[in-house]
């Protein structure tokens, strides 16, 4: 009998090693694939013809591309546009990933499900803002720890704290995306093993397998929200990360 | 008392986390619809803060689940 954690579990198909590192095709590698196929369709055929009043598609991929925009715009200012591609794609990528460990009976695997995907993720936000906030201001960015007209004895205490704060930010990333997808799959799992349970009952089958399909179903929609919301979270958060790294508070 | 059952008993007092974090959540959004109510029409305006202040507190009761989930089926 399956436990709810084994769908998590990582199966290499094709086994392969790269001076010793084991760079294998995975489970996880497939579905990373497969995201970025859809993804990479999303944006191709919406963008294919392009017209002066979209059509629906065209209209979808223009609201996401603007929904990102204005959300840096709004969040690192006017020059955060600039880092739309960046953001768009890292909010595409893991919107596909979540969305994709949704789908049922064909075996989806959730790549975001894992903390060596979204701790990559979260270390690629991490280090463009080191890169921006050191090319932008050079050493004066270590005034971002130091909130403005601090006394020098109440500094020793603060700087430790906000150097350990900014420190853990691809961590917290990282963590409340892989929490998010895997202890709302592992929901899932454990709500379904108890269809099978209730619904073995002799004397009267599936009938109250039917309350636990209820609750698997209002999870489901619940799931297909988190999704969507941690991958809009993740995105937000990479902003303001970023305006603390152009505009240093 | 062995590795197995108290690995199991942690888990039970890990998932408590995950109450405390529902405590949490219920504030803010019971907060926004304080504020909804005495000011419906910065509701709309607000509804995205709603949601990445929800996102933030619900990570940290997953954290609690996330080290239940790990306790109990590893």
């Amino acid at each position: 009998m399956a436990g709810p954690m084994e769908q998590f579990e990582i199966v290499r198909s094709v086994p392969l090693s790269l001076g010793g590192y084991d760079v294998s095709w995975t489970n996880s590698s497939l579905w990373m694939a497969i995201a970025l196929g859809f993804v990479a369709i999303f944006l191709f055929v919406g963008t294919a013809k392009p017209q002066l009043i979209p059509g629906r598609w065209q209209a979808a991929v223009e609201y996401l591309y603007e929904f990102i925009g204005k959300m840096l715009q709004e969040n690192a200012g006017p020059e955060g546009r600039r880092y739309v591609p960046l953001i768009f794609s890292v909010f595409i990528f893991v919107l596909a990933c979540n969305l994709l460990g949704l789908i049922p009976f064909v075996g989806a695997f959730t790549p975001t499900s894992h903390i060596g995907v979204t701790l990559g993720l979260a270390m690629i936000v991490f280090v463009l803002v080191l890169v921006v906030g050191f090319a932008r201001h050079g050493l004066h960015f270590f005034s971002l720890f130091v909130p403005k007209d601090t006394p020098l004895v109440l500094m020793l205490i603060v700087v430790p704290i906000e150097v350990v704060s900014f420190l853990s930010r691809p961590f917290t990333l990282a963590i409340r995306l892989f929490a998010n997808m895997t202890a709302g799959h592992v929901l899932l799992k454990v709500f379904g093993g108890f269809i099978v349970a209730l619904g073995s009952f002799h004397a009267l089958p599936y009938v109250f397998g039917l309350v636990p399909l209820t609750v698997n179903v209002a999870l489901t929609a619940l799931e297909l929200l988190i999704a969507v919301v941690q991958a809009y979270v993740f995105a937000l958060l990479a902003s303001i990360y970023l305006n603390d790294a152009i505009n240093l508070h | 008392m062995d590795l197995a059952s108290a690995k199991v008993i942690g888990a039970g007092i890990a998932a408590m986390g995950a109450g405390f974090a529902a405590i949490g959540v219920g504030l803010i959004f019971g907060m926004f619809l304080q504020g909804a109510l005495r000011n419906p029409g910065a509701a709309d305006k607000l509804a995205g803060r709603l949601i990445f202040g929800f996102a933030v507190t619900e990570a940290l009761g997953l954290i609690a689940a996330v080290v239940a989930l790990a306790l109990a089926f590893s």
